[in-house]
């Protein structure tokens, strides 16, 4: 991938109840994306089931190493080169 | 009384003598059942001094008041002793049917004392209670035993509950397995059945279950059944617990290579999505339990093809990662040796991962472990290393069977700064430094390095708060936990069904119900409040005290170097401010003593506070 | 003549979670004893599990064997135990190939599915919760693994 065009990838993985979307894809980014952006890119590639299931109340979100808190996720930004994560609520074992 | 039976056995295994003995509604209240009585037993029971592998060391199975019922999930039982891992309360809470069959046999619970001459089992079918030899058991793995005793008795009903061959060894890790897949597994129980000759425990009953208000009971459990079946439980059915080796490694919190890192690159190779789409053949239940978590996989090709075993994520993790095995085969072969030999796969692991590090820095030798090229990564090395554990086999077997602090102490060369383990007891597949208030809910554990007694790792994996810091409030964190999960351990219901419960008066409801008590919230978080108490006067009897609360060395010495927690340490007077902070939340002093006046307060005897 | 509904156990989703005994009992009994189900929930290791009912058998071996009449066909193919006539021999039970009947440890007489025809539905299959338990005919359990099977064809096909 060329870096000159300014273009990089946010690197999007499922786990869990996600992996029926695949293993994760790359999308290609040009800049900051707000959750909802994020979102809204993963649901033309994966169609709206995805919508509905990242929703949920047990859905976990996690960009790069840390678990995003539903409060702030207005406010949340994923520049590119970050790491989201979708999986399902955490427990022990 | 409602929901207990109001009667239990006293075993003199030495003298052959069997009692039934009453239990005193005073004392069911004041201690709900399991964990609860376990703690109170022992207290009481225990002298002081007492070696944990002595015929003075007391070993009680108790149940809570909802065994035996429809409750959502109630078939569970506890069995308590000194441990001889710790020196502390020792105790593990396992399910399948020993404690619903107990209890319709007529019995709250079973306290052994003393000691066997010979081997043998005791058998309770109702009311008629036997010690029966069990010579010809000896030797024999659980599920052998099992299906033996079966046989012998004529019934395929019968529940039974026993040691493996590393119980009869009487090794510190040796667990005790009911029903092929349950475990009482931490804390070295199956060792105190091994010291006493007592090969195992054979249940059957056929009596009613009473409880206060049946018909509503049963609507109630219409309700939490649905419940059980919704998104607060999602997590344990279809995945299982195995989710997490993905979601850890995300974080940087998955143990690797004896927790000097927190993410594997291997890690998809050994993950729950892997697990499901390889090996899992079933996914099974409890009795009672509408969730079903019980991940059963099978081994299809390779040298241990054909095995069957339950994998959870901290058998996995540990024997795995941990231990920088990627080898889903390898990992269920262990957790089978395991769980048919007799000894906690927790443990196992962890003590396993210890030796791989002694190994990689040289101090011990490839004929110091017979034979066995002890790296990282080497799965065939890891899973004899198991079998040998678990059978005493060689120097190495010798080594390590007592676990990694005790290996550490005859090793020598300062291999206790990696033994990964509180007080003496070894650490569960969470990362110390990348999760610090699960560490500090892990080292203060009454039990040694567990987080069952709290689930403080919750706030840190969610990210409630900042996982690379302490601070002196996530004390209460760590007690407000306990307090809960001394309940739900002394009811005894699965924590995994803790999610469908919205307040903690809907957990009292189960206890009204089936008790006919006017319990509210407040009186059960109190009776949290003392049973955990109990449980720490105990440890104080037997020398417990400020210093037993730390994490191991690793913690404050050694920075993580890893992809995602790159540095991560945990500041010595943050732990320190964090643990006053806890002592202060549970009402404790600087030194981690009760006063009398609280102690007074809780109905407990105020002879240890200060 | 009306097609005879009993209680199938779908052995891919019964996770042995043998709540169908207690509930059995409870409702059947007016107690929790699951040793007084009627319904028997059977494991054969490591992972097989199912819950087996009387089957209304069309020539039911258990009528049969009684020697003291005390089995009785009912009309819709399910049998009833007279009490006063059992004297819990047992011969039914061994007669029967699908452990459908058994002894009450107290009552010491025979006992068997009645379908709950006093009740609204069978109770084991209102509170299964993995829906393993079904009251059907049996040519509805033809039809419907017909469909599945054909549902899995028409979805590759497409």
């Amino acid at each position: 991938m060329e870096e000159n065009n300014g273009h990089r990838t946010v690197k999007v993985e499922f786990f869990g109840p996600f992996r029926e979307f695949g293993s994760g894809m790359d999308l290609v980014v040009e800049g900051d994306l707000t959750f909802e952006q994020l979102l809204d890119r993963l649901v033309q590639e994966l169609g709206e089931a995805f919508r509905g299931r990242a929703l949920k109340r047990n859905t976990t979100y996690i960009l790069n190493n840390k678990v995003i808190r539903r409060k702030g996720l207005s406010e949340l930004r994923i520049s590119p080169g970050d790491r989201m994560a979708f999986a399902l609520v955490l427990g022990g074992g | 009384m409602k929901g207990y039976t109001g009667k239990y056995l006293r075993v003199n295994l030495g003298n052959g003598e069997i009692k039934s003995e009453i239990l005193g509604e005073d004392v069911a209240r004041s201690f709900l059942g399991g964990y609860g009585l376990v703690a109170h037993t022992l207290y009481n029971e225990v002298p002081d001094g007492a070696d944990p592998l002595s015929p003075q060391n007391v070993l009680c199975l108790w149940t809570g008041p909802v065994a035996g019922t429809p409750v959502p999930v109630s078939s569970k039982y506890i069995m308590g002793a000194r441990s001889p891992a710790t020196g502390f309360i020792g105790f593990g809470i396992s399910s399948g049917g020993i404690g619903s069959e107990l209890k319709a046999a007529g019995w709250d619970g079973l306290i052994l004392t003393g000691r066997s001459e010979k081997p043998a089992y005791v058998f309770i079918q109702n009311g008629q209670v036997e010690i029966r030899d069990a010579s010809h058991l000896w030797g024999k793995t659980t599920w052998q035993t099992e299906e033996l005793i079966r046989e012998e008795l004529c019934d395929d009903e019968i529940r039974v509950s026993s040691i493996g061959p590393a119980g009869e060894l009487t090794t510190c890790l040796a667990n005790i397995t009911n029903d092929r897949n349950r475990q009482v597994g931490r804390s070295g129980m199956g060792a105190i059945m091994g010291s006493k000759n007592l090969k195992a425990i054979a249940i059957r009953g056929t009596g009613n279950v009473e409880v206060a208000h049946l018909d509503e009971l049963m609507e109630y459990c219409r309700d939490l059944y649905q419940r059980c079946r919704g998104p607060a439980t999602e997590k344990y059915r279809v995945l299982g617990t195995s989710a997490n080796v993905l979601v850890h490694n995300r974080l940087g919190c998955l143990p690797v290579n004896n927790f000097q890192k927190g993410t594997f690159d291997q890690a998809e190779a050994v993950s729950g999505e892997t697990m499901l789409a390889t090996m899992v053949k079933k996914i099974v239940a409890c009795p009672s339990c509408p969730i079903a978590c019980d991940h059963i996989n099978e081994v299809k090709d390779g040298p241990w093809k054909g095995t069957v075993a339950s994998v959870d994520y901290e058998s996995l993790e540990l024997l795995g990662p941990n231990c920088g095995v990627a080898d889903l085969n390898a990992i269920t072969k262990a957790v089978e040796l395991c769980d048919t030999l007799g000894i906690d796969t927790i443990s196992a692991g962890a003590t396993v991962s210890w030796a791989m590090e002694a190994y990689e820095t040289g101090l011990l030798t490839k004929e110091d472990c017979d034979g066995l090229d002890l790296r990282f990564g080497n799965a065939e090395a890891m899973v004899e290393a198991v079998r040998r554990m678990c059978l005493r086999e060689g120097n190495l077997g010798a080594l390590i069977a007592d676990g990694a602090a005790r290996a550490a102490e005859k090793l020598g060369q300062d291999s206790y700064k990696f033994a990964m383990v509180n007080k003496k007891l070894e650490w569960g597949a969470y990362s110390l430094r990348s999760l610090q208030t699960a560490t500090l809910g892990f080292a203060t554990s009454v039990r040694g390095a567990c987080y069952l007694r709290s689930g403080s790792y919750q706030v840190d994996i969610k990210g409630k708060v900042d996982r690379y810091h302490l601070d002196k409030t996530r004390g209460k964190v760590v007690s407000d936990g306990e307090n809960l999960y001394a309940i739900i351990d002394s009811m005894i219901i699965c924590k995994f069904t803790r999610g469908i419960y919205k307040t903690n008066d809907e957990i009292a409801k189960v206890i009204r119900l089936v008790t006919g008590w006017d319990m509210d919230a407040e009186e059960m978080i109190r009776t949290g409040e003392r049973i955990h108490n109990m449980a720490k006067l105990f440890n104080l009897r037997f020398g417990a005290s400020r210093k037993d609360d730390y994490p191991p060395p690793r913690a404050f010495e050694e920075k993580m170097y890893d992809d995602v927690s790159d540095g991560a340490i945990i500041n010595r007077a943050e732990y320190d401010e964090a643990l006053s902070g806890y002592y202060q939340a549970r009402r404790w002093n600087e030194e981690g003593i009760p006063t009398k006046t609280f102690l007074e307060e809780l109905g407990l005897d105020p002879g240890l506070g200060v | 003549m009306e097609a005879k509904k009993i209680i199938i156990c779908d052995t891919e989703k019964c996770a042995g979670c043998e709540i169908c005994e207690y509930v059995c009992s409870i409702f059947k009994e007016k107690t929790i004893n699951w040793s007084k189900s009627r319904i028997r929930h059977i494991r054969i290791e490591p992972t097989f599990d199912i819950a087996i009912a009387c089957r209304k058998c069309e020539s039911p071996v258990c009528i049969k064997a009684c020697p003291r009449d005390a089995v009785i066909g009912q009309e819709d193919g399910s049998i009833n135990i007279d009490k006063d006539k059992c004297n819990g021999c047992g011969w039914c039970i061994e007669a029967c190939k699908f452990g459908a009947l058994k002894l009450d440890w107290d009552k010491r007489r025979v006992f068997a599915c009645d379908f709950c025809t006093d009740l609204d539905q069978p109770k084991c299959v209102e509170f299964c919760p993995y829906d393993a338990l079904e009251f059907t005919t049996l040519d509805q359990v033809g039809l419907e693994s017909g469909k599945k099977a054909f549902k899995r064809v028409i979805e590759e096909l497409e």
